[in-house]
């Protein structure tokens, strides 16, 4: 099985919150699978951010080119769409961020893969991946399960990795 | 500038009960009010600004039901032009991608230079429909926009608003879509001549045969996800009181911010 490839996404030099949050979610879902969390870096001069996230005890990729100094949609879409075919993951995890809602769907409609969009919680059972989302100004849940397919692309939405989680990883962050 | 304007007939839920029907998948919206969804109202007011300061044609899409075309009026008697409602039932309407892809056989059918809608609708909260349907209509895009400049008719300046209040300014060539943030404008309201206008305005109904869709295409079982469950979340309270004299209180939310590594 592929990995799960998790977008570790900065700005202006310093990593989002939602990258440190996605780490405290995609290591549950990877042991899940049975495989292992890939942390994904796109950007100009990441040395210092790639140190930040290998610290999690994750393989951390870099796609480090003055290209990617600032973020663009068309861009990072065609970097996911060559990652996808070369690495095949089993996961594409991305913030429901600015950047996340600006190239995953397009993503997902080009390599014909499923996309289930600001997700708050993953489980992984019985070979299905299943993800909770909120529907109806929060008064509802929906649990919507994956068909099989060999990329399941998901953004996960900022805030919902559970608050003890959340404060650690501050907290890691300052150190 | 040709301008197609896709808008969503959705509930209010903000003070409304919601609960799911027996089926487990659908809720019981007998009860709501719906109108058009927030953000594209924003969408349909930009069309019209963007007409109004270029001149041009603007075409309502929407897919749903009969009711829905109190809506599509609305907007028409605030300066769109024409419509087309899709309705069919057939449509996985809980996945975006299926969504957009019945979009884009609407969208198709028109010429056009740009394409506004909502960036998210307020039912569903995706935020993921309109740039799904740019890359069916194999065309630029850029999202959650608070901002549009046409440049020369064959660019826009599209102003994308980050989170912490950041504004990253994008050049999109035409033809392109772009999702539209609440506050971009001021929708007005509609004047009662438009009103009396619109109802004058042609509003074509489709099927996904019109558009030359295969319903097996944009079905649930085309769709590559399942909901498989509705259900109304636990309300969990964790607001912790300080008890004690001032001196006390402010050590316990000292103790607390400190454990948290919040200061």
């Amino acid at each position: 099985m592929g990995n799960v490839l998790v977008l570790a996404e900065h700005r202006q030099g310093v990593l989002r919150d939602v990258s440190y949050e996605m780490m405290a979610v995609a290591p549950k879902l990877a042991e899940q699978m049975g495989t292992e969390v890939v942390a994904l870096l796109i950007g100009s001069e990441m040395d210092e951010l790639a140190k930040k996230m290998a610290a999690f005890g994750v393989k951390v990729l870099v796609v480090d080119d003055p290209l990617f100094k600032d973020f663009n949609a068309d861009k990072y879409q065609k970097v996911f769409s060559a990652l996808i075919d070369d690495l095949k993951p089993a996961v594409l995890m991305t913030g429901h961020t600015s950047q996340g809602v600006d190239f995953m769907p397009a993503l997902a409609v080009e390599k014909k893969l499923p996309l289930v969009a600001d997700v708050i919680s993953l489980e992984f059972a019985g070979g299905k991946l299943k993800a909770t989302r909120q529907l109806y100004s929060g008064k509802a849940n929906a649990v919507l399960a994956f068909k099989p397919a060999d990329t399941y692309l998901l953004t996960f939405r900022e805030g919902s990795s559970g608050s003890a989680g959340c404060f650690s990883q501050r907290f890691g962050r300052e150190s | 500038m040709k301008t197609v304007v896709c808008i969503k007939y959705v509930p209010d839920t903000s003070e409304a009960e919601v609960k799911v029907n027996p089926d487990g998948i659908t809720v019981d919206d007998s009860r709501f009010s719906f109108d058009i969804n927030d953000a594209d109202n924003y969408a349909v007011e930009e069309s019209v600004l963007i007409k109004e300061a270029q001149g041009g044609e603007i075409t309502v899409v929407s897919i749903g039901p009969k009711k829905s075309d109190v809506m599509i009026r609305m907007a028409m008697a605030k300066g769109c032009d024409k419509a087309v409602r899709v309705e069919d039932e057939r449509i996985a309407g809980y996945d975006p991608l299926m969504v957009a892809k019945v979009l884009a056989g609407a969208v198709k059918s028109e010429e056009f230079d740009l394409v506004l809608t909502g960036c998210m609708a307020s039912d569903d909260w995706h935020m993921s429909t309109g740039v799904a349907l740019a890359e069916e209509l194999g065309v630029n895009h850029a999202s959650m926009v608070k901002k549009v400049e046409v440049l020369d008719g064959k660019k826009v300046k599209a102003y994308r608003e980050l989170e912490g209040g950041l504004m990253e300014v994008v050049e999109v060539e035409l033809p392109a879509v772009l999702t539209i943030q609440t506050g971009i404008n001021e929708p007005r309201y509609a004047p009662i001549r438009g009103i009396r206008e619109a109802q004058k305005k042609e509003l074509k109904v489709a099927s996904l045969e019109d558009l030359g869709l295969d319903a097996a295409a944009v079905n649930a079982d085309a769709s590559m996800v399942v909901l498989e469950q509705l259900y109304i979340p636990e309300v969990v309270s964790s607001a912790e009181f300080i008890e004690g004299e001032p001196d006390e209180k402010a050590e316990k939310l000292a103790s607390i911010l400190v454990k948290g590594g919040l200061v």
